[in-house]
């Protein structure tokens, strides 16, 4: 065991629960082993946050740290895979209920609460002891500031947003993939985004892409950085259609972020 | 001069010369959260006035979304 009671690779849990899991090849008792090492940061446990997560945990990743500053409400039940209404409730605070039931899932994980919004400051702490952080905010400005660590850390991270009854979600990898100011040069205003309030969301389109992002981080975390997915993927779960942007082929030279290494939302 | 162009897969005709900008106003996409791939090529949100569409062209336009 680690200081943090997360697993390490040299420890031996009971693997017997991930059986099914690990006759799938690429995976396997070693794959196993590696997620039982994985370090991940999940940014927001809202709707898509709480169901990455217990994907995460339910495939045996050793360590989620988790980051919300908000308390579960009766209105994210719809969506919001790990509260149950006497969360709601009692207006816990997220990170408190996800943990709560992470650990009811798979006593195995190593859950980490923070009642904390991430923010410039406290990124480099939330960050720099994990391999992978995802995405489960509701806005670009932290976007914006992961995107900028991920570049100047080299460590991974997965975009993925939802909107009614569409969803995406991309993998940005630096040295790989083009990265998030590849695609977007300016951040998005808030006042125009299409957020969950104002446009409604369902859960299907977030459980839905919250198992992409979670399979990408199984990937990830099993090294195989060769079978991420290059792609912007959209889904529409209402219209049926699916949409891919290659990001793979779009690293921009000029880009002030990942092309000239300005990290401009790292700073105060 | 009409323009024969493919936007997210599908055939469509528009009076040219048309800027991405242009474009994208004519569809009523918020250009200010939009990815968009000109012929596999990204165009950065900073073109999107002095780029061009063709004849011909391939457009995918995806609007990146906020909420979870």
């Amino acid at each position: 065991m680690s200081e943090d009671g997360a697993p390490t690779a040299d420890d031996v849990p009971n693997f017997e629960r991930y059986a099914r899991q690990m006759v799938f090849a690429p995976v396997g008792a070693a794959g196993q082993k590696k997620l039982a090492a994985g370090r991940v940061l999940i940014v927001g446990v809202g709707g898509l946050g709480s169901w990455v997560a217990e994907l995460l945990a339910r495939a045996g990743v050793g360590f989620l740290r988790l980051t919300d500053d908000d308390r579960v409400d009766e209105v994210n039940l719809h969506r919001q895979a790990l509260y149950a209404q006497a969360d709601a409730d009692a207006r816990r605070p997220k990170v408190q209920a996800a943990a709560a039931r992470l650990r009811q899932l798979n006593s195995q994980a190593a859950v980490e609460p923070i009642a904390q919004r991430l923010d410039h400051r406290n990124i480099a702490a939330l960050a720099d002891d994990v391999q992978l952080i995802i995405d489960g905010t509701d806005n670009f400005a932290t976007r914006f500031l992961i995107n900028d660590y991920s570049v100047k850390m080299a460590r991974p991270w997965i975009f993925a947003g939802a909107v009614g009854a569409e969803a995406q979600m991309a993998v940005f990898v630096p040295g790989q993939t083009a990265c998030l100011r590849c695609v977007l040069d300016e951040l998005p205003p808030v006042c125009r985004d299409p957020n969950c309030r104002t446009a409604g969301v369902l859960s299907m389109p977030v459980a839905a892409i919250a198992a992409f992002e979670a399979m990408e981080a199984i990937k990830i975390l099993l090294g195989r950085l060769d079978a991420v997915s290059p792609y912007l993927l959209k889904l529409d779960l209402w219209s049926n259609q699916v949409q891919r942007l290659n990001l793979a082929r779009h690293r921009n030279a000029q880009c002030e972020c990942c092309g000239q290494r300005q990290f401009e939302y790292l700073q105060p | 001069m009409p323009l024969h162009v493919t936007i997210n897969g599908e055939g469509r005709q528009f009076d040219g010369p048309l800027s991405i900008a242009a474009l994208l106003e004519q569809l009523h996409v918020e250009p200010l959260r939009v990815a968009v791939e000109r012929n596999r090529a990204l165009v950065r949100r900073r073109d999107f006035a002095a780029t061009t569409v063709a004849d011909g062209d391939t457009l995918e336009i995806v609007t990146l979304v906020g909420g979870g």
